[in-house]
């Protein structure tokens, strides 16, 4: 598996990806709290991959640094 | 699970509600910090004896990721862990969590309640930070336990074993009681309205089975049969489930047809 650690290890295109993909995940969150049908995240699973690595250090990182 | 101690407050229904409420608040605020600091020592207090008697310097704790991807108490919780006993936290991005095509994509709510947690672990990378030491699960909640033992599971399928699962807050179990194991038993004889197993086997075997199921456990299992599907699939997870116990020389249900065909239910309970 590819081996993901800091955030430098996203390139800012892949991070502007899971910005939106992040929005997409939330609002399916939101849909299935309130049973409603969820919409589609369209992403690959290499994406969702990097996307999950990412919000973890992202949070790990905004929680340490107190943002 | 139940080989691997908990290590933190098992508490009643009620306050783990006001623990998950309060949780849900700082969430919608996107978790302050300063405020999710206050509400992770309010309940640390209460278990740090508990993390001194298990936590050293030769210990480990693996996070268990957000499902969210927003939870900030873990990373919080691990940091004072680190601070106050000495322990490493394997770094962020080893343990992750893993998308699955059920999950994320083009899903009904049927589908999505079916959804199993599941977890990526680069094997190498947890196994370079454990170098013999001692590995401890760390979230801030167990409630039905399942991502704690999906974790655990996932990281000894790479090669790692926990010795714990600590946590600020964990449910207290209430296991059935005979009313409720003669109340599924009734409802399996029912519907089957099978003469092919035994009552008292058919008692004998949800005992042995689903004894140290908690009673939502029992529960779920019990809400799910209802179609002859479900029938085929209810008996496939006794089966299963007596396999796994050990105790398949108590089966007397029909075999399991397929192992794809109980999987999903199997996930579910």
């Amino acid at each position: 598996m590819k081996s993901y650690r800091t955030l430098a290890d996203f390139t800012p295109e892949q991070i502007e990806r899971f910005t939106e993909i992040h929005l997409q995940v939330q609002a399916q969150n939101l849909a299935l709290k309130e049973k409603r049908e969820v919409k589609r995240v369209v992403a690959t699973d290499e994406e969702m991959d990097a996307y999950h690595a990412f919000r973890e250090i992202l949070t790990a990182r905004e929680a340490l640094e107190g943002n | 699970m139940s080989s691997t101690p908990i290590i933190g407050r098992v508490a009643p229904g009620e306050q783990v509600r006001a623990f998950r409420e309060r949780k849900l608040e700082l969430k919608a605020r996107n978790y302050p910090v300063t405020e999710t600091k206050k509400f992770i020592k309010e309940y640390y207090q209460k278990i740090i004896d508990k993390v001194k008697e298990s936590v050293d310097k030769n210990t480990v704790l693996g996070k268990v990721p957000s499902g969210s991807g927003m939870n900030k108490i873990v990373h919080l919780l691990a940091a004072q862990i680190a601070k106050d006993f000495g322990a490493t936290v394997v770094p962020d991005g080893v343990i992750r969590k893993r998308h699955t095509l059920e999950a994320k994509h083009n899903l009904t709510i049927a589908k999505r309640n079916v959804d199993p947690i599941s977890y990526r672990v680069d094997g190498e990378a947890l196994k370079a930070e454990v170098k013999g030491k001692k590995v401890i699960i760390l979230d801030d909640l167990i409630g039905s336990g399942e991502s704690a033992v999906k974790l655990k599971k996932e990281m000894e399928r790479v090669g790692v074993g926990t010795e714990g699962l600590l946590n600020l807050i964990t449910v207290e179990k209430r296991y059935p009681s005979e009313n409720d194991l003669k109340r599924v038993c009734d409802k399996l004889m029912n519907i089957t309205g099978s003469r092919e197993i035994e009552r008292g086997t058919l008692d004998l075997q949800l005992t042995s089975v689903f004894g140290e199921y908690t009673r939502q456990k029992l529960n779920r299992f019990e809400r799910e049969i209802r179609t002859p599907e479900q029938i085929m699939k209810a008996k496939a997870v006794l089966a299963q489930a007596s396999a796994i116990e050990g105790k398949s020389e108590k089966l007397s249900v029909h075999p399991v047809k397929s192992i794809s065909q109980s999987k999903n239910l199997s996930q579910r309970i």
